[in-house]
This record gives C-alpha cells, structure tokens and sequence, in this order.
C-alpha cells in the first residue's frame, strides 16, 4: 500500500522548481530579444530598470569587453558591428545603480557581475590577441573590476565579479594582473558555446588547466551529459546562456539544475522560476 | 473565456475532425507518442486519421502537470514511397507555464518519417519520425510578441532544433 502511495505520488507530483540567479545576457534583457542591442548603454540601462514585485528582475548582469586591435582600444562591445563604447562606461553605470536606494537583486544574493573579455581583436572571430594585447585587455578589465568595487563598497553593496572568457590564456592575464587587494570577490568562469564548425570560438576544457575556475558557462542547447558530469565532479557551478529560450531551454534547466541562467529574456526566466 | 491556447487546441481538434469523413474508408489510429529529447515532453498520446497518403495526427500532452508546460502537435505525415517513408509537416504549439500565464511557442515542423518493424498479428503499429522544429513566434503572457528574425545568428540559432520520436499505436486497418 505504501509502495503504490509512492507510485501514484510519483505520477501526479510536479518537477522541483530550479533554484538559479537570473543573470542578463550581453546587459541586454528586455523583451523581445534584440541582439542588435547587445552591450549598449540604453539596454544595461532598460535591463537594470526591470521590475517585478517592487524588485529587480534580475540577479546580475554580463558586460562583454572588446579589445580592438588596430588602435589599441579597450571597448564595451559583443563585436564591431556598431559604434563603439568606451569599456568603462557600464561600470560607471553600475555604479550609479549600487548607489540607488532599494535592492539590487530579486533575491537576497550578492549581484553577480559577468565582465567578459571577447576572444578575438577585429571583426574576424579568427583574429586573436597578441600576448601584449592579451595584458592590455585584461588591465582593462581590472579597470571596470575596481570602479564596480569602488562602489559596492561605498554602498555597502554585496557584489561578486565573474571574470570570464572563452579564451583561457585571457584568463590566465587576468590572473597575472591580480591587485593585491580585492575589496570584493572575484571568479573566474569559463564559456563553452556553440561547438565548431558552427562556431570557433569554444576551447577544449582541458586548456583550462592550472586556472582555479569557479564556473563553467554552457550555451544550454549545446550541452553534454560528460561536460557535466565534468563539472560537477570538478565542483565547479553550473551556468547556462541563451539567446532565445525555447522548450528545449527550459528542458534542460530542469535537467542540469544551473546555479545560474544567463538569459535574453529576463521576465520570462523570472516568470518561469517563479511559476 | 476561452485562453487563446484553448482556442487554439480547439481548432486543431477541429482540423482532426473536419478530416474524418474522408478518413473514413482507411481508418484511425491512436498510441503513444514517445521521445527522449527536450523538444517535447517525453511522454505524450496521439491520435489520428489515414487516407490514401496522407496520415494527420493530432498529440496531446498529459504530462503538462509535471511542470506546466503543454506540448501540442498537429502533423501529418505523406507517404513517399511503398516502403512508408513519408515528409512529415505539421505545427507545434508549446505552452510554457509562466507565473500568471502562458507563454505560445508556435512551431513549424519539418521532417521525415518511416515505419519500423512490429512483430506478430496484432492491430499495432510503430513508427519513427525525424523533425527540425522552427519556433516562428512567440506571445502571450504579457510579453512582447517575437517573431523570428534572421538579422544576425543570435537571431535564431537557438530557434531551430532537431528532434526525433517513435510512435507505438494500435490501428484500426
């Protein structure tokens, strides 16, 4: 009697509810998806302003920095395909959102910030940094690191940064580059997005070797059983982007449990965990 | 009131029935309609009509309790060959549960489809399909609708997704 309680229970019960911060992708998060918006001041802006129940939306936000190589330029940009932006630009804007009054989160969880530093140096995703571009781009990425530390300190804010690249030798300048004081906490993520021939950007996890990561970002349509399991057994979080969820998304949220969603689609992820 | 995913589920059912009267001389069929990819919950139950070529189906979801979301299916599959193997078209509507709504994924399916081999006398059939699901709009919810766009890759290359199902049905011919 007991064991078909458990049956039926088993039958008629829903799935857990995953627990995971909703991060906006590319500082770009409003409905409905527009990538030709991403890593602009007006959509980090629109993003921040998200609200639900008298609360922020989001949990966090990723800022993608580009080191253009012909003039030596450090830019908050996704690619080239635009005018450019100063990389300093959206820290400064986050720190006038620490210093707003009210929460910065949906939940009480620290407001994780994802800098990003792209792979490649010109509009070719071939084109990489030189080992002296690589310490320039990572000295810059220290430089919105410090002006976003420099605020959530003077506002007593809780506040992690995600240094994160789909390149490990970037990693590794930031590493090299490390002040010796970091008033708050810094991660280290690595991204495995769409798979080559598709996309050339995704390295083997094994060149990662010797970085102490943190994190490993998964496009969520791309992922495998044995990189997760790799994760995990290397107790390492979980995060997962998107451009667009679709069922297959939302599936596979259900399925690997990410600690973290890295999402286009800010309401709709909320709405979605909070069903 | 009516939701429009009622709505929508009514007129396929609608769609299905219209069919029947042609239907009539090659039969029906009904089953289980099984996968093990994230297109569509894994478990959900079909019915549907045959004639002459043309075999439409109609899948409906009963997992939708587990987590909210509903997949429903419309799709009918042409026979190419004496062998079976058919082109499979048809339209998904996925209803995800939202915190005060639904959001309608809207689906065109593409594919291809052929029988696999069932032993002994019963009135059974199987049957494996291949898909390339393109999710075409979303809405509802209070969210902006969004079409899809080919302006760039981020535009769509979450949109497109391959899949594959067998179905298990007894039939009536």
């Amino acid at each position: 009697m007991r064991a078909t309680s458990l049956a039926i229970a088993v039958l008629l019960g829903g799935c857990a509810r995953p627990d995971a911060l909703v991060i906006c992708h590319n500082a770009n998060c409003v409905e409905p998806a527009d990538p030709a918006q991403d890593d602009t001041l007006d959509a980090l802006r629109e993003s921040l302003a998200l609200e639900q129940a008298g609360r922020p939306v989001i949990d966090g936000v990723e800022i993608d920095t580009f080191w253009r190589g012909e003039d030596g330029v450090c830019l908050y940009a996704h690619d080239l395909d635009r005018d450019q932006t100063p990389a300093i630009e959206p820290a400064n804007e986050l720190a006038a959102y620490f210093a707003r009054s009210g929460p910065i989160t949906f939940g009480d969880n620290p407001f994780h910030v994802f800098l990003e530093l792209k792979s490649h140096v010109s509009a070719d995703k071939s084109d990489l940094h030189t080992p002296a571009e690589r310490d320039l781009h990572a000295a810059c990425a220290w430089q919105l690191y410090t002006v976003i530390a420099d605020a959530a300190v003077a506002n007593d804010r809780d506040v992690v940064v995600f240094f994160s690249a789909f390149a490990p030798d970037l990693l590794r300048s930031v590493i090299a580059q490390t002040p010796s004081v970091t008033p708050i906490p810094v991660r280290l993520g690595a991204i495995q997005g769409v798979p080559a021939p598709l996309d050339n950007q995704t390295r083997p996890l094994d060149e990662y070797a010797g970085i102490p990561l943190d994190l490993v970002e998964f496009h969520a349509q791309w992922i495998l059983d044995a990189q997760y399991e790799g994760v995990v057994s290397a107790g390492l979080d979980l995060a997962v982007f998107m451009f667009s969820a679709t069922a297959e998304t939302f599936a596979v949220i259900e399925q690997y449990e990410p600690s973290m969603i890295v999402t286009s689609e800010a309401r709709l992820i909320r709405r979605w965990l909070e069903r | 009131m009516q939701s429009c995913y009622d709505r929508c589920v009514s007129r396929a059912v609608l769609v299905l029935l219209a069919l029947a009267p042609n239907a009539y001389g090659d039969g029906w069929h009904a089953g289980l309609n099984l996968r093990v990819d994230p297109g569509t919950h894994p478990i959900r139950a079909g019915i549907g009509l045959e004639r002459g070529s043309t075999d439409v189906t109609l899948v409906l979801d009963p997992m939708f309790f587990t987590d909210g979301q509903h997949d429903v299916d419309l799709y009918a599959h042409w026979k190419l060959s004496s062998a079976g193997w058919s082109l499979l078209y048809g339209w998904r509507t996925t209803a995800i549960g939202l915190q005060g709504g639904h959001q309608l994924q809207e689906k065109l399916l593409v594919g291809v489809g052929a029988p696999l081999p069932f032993f002994g006398q019963l009135p059974l059939r199987a049957r494996w399909s291949f898909e390339l699901a393109a999710l075409v709009v979303k809405h509802g919810a209070d969210l902006p609708r969004e079409w899809i766009s080919f302006e760039s890759g981020r535009d769509f290359i979450d949109l497109f997704n391959f899949g594959m199902f067998v179905t298990f049905e007894y039939e009536s011919y």
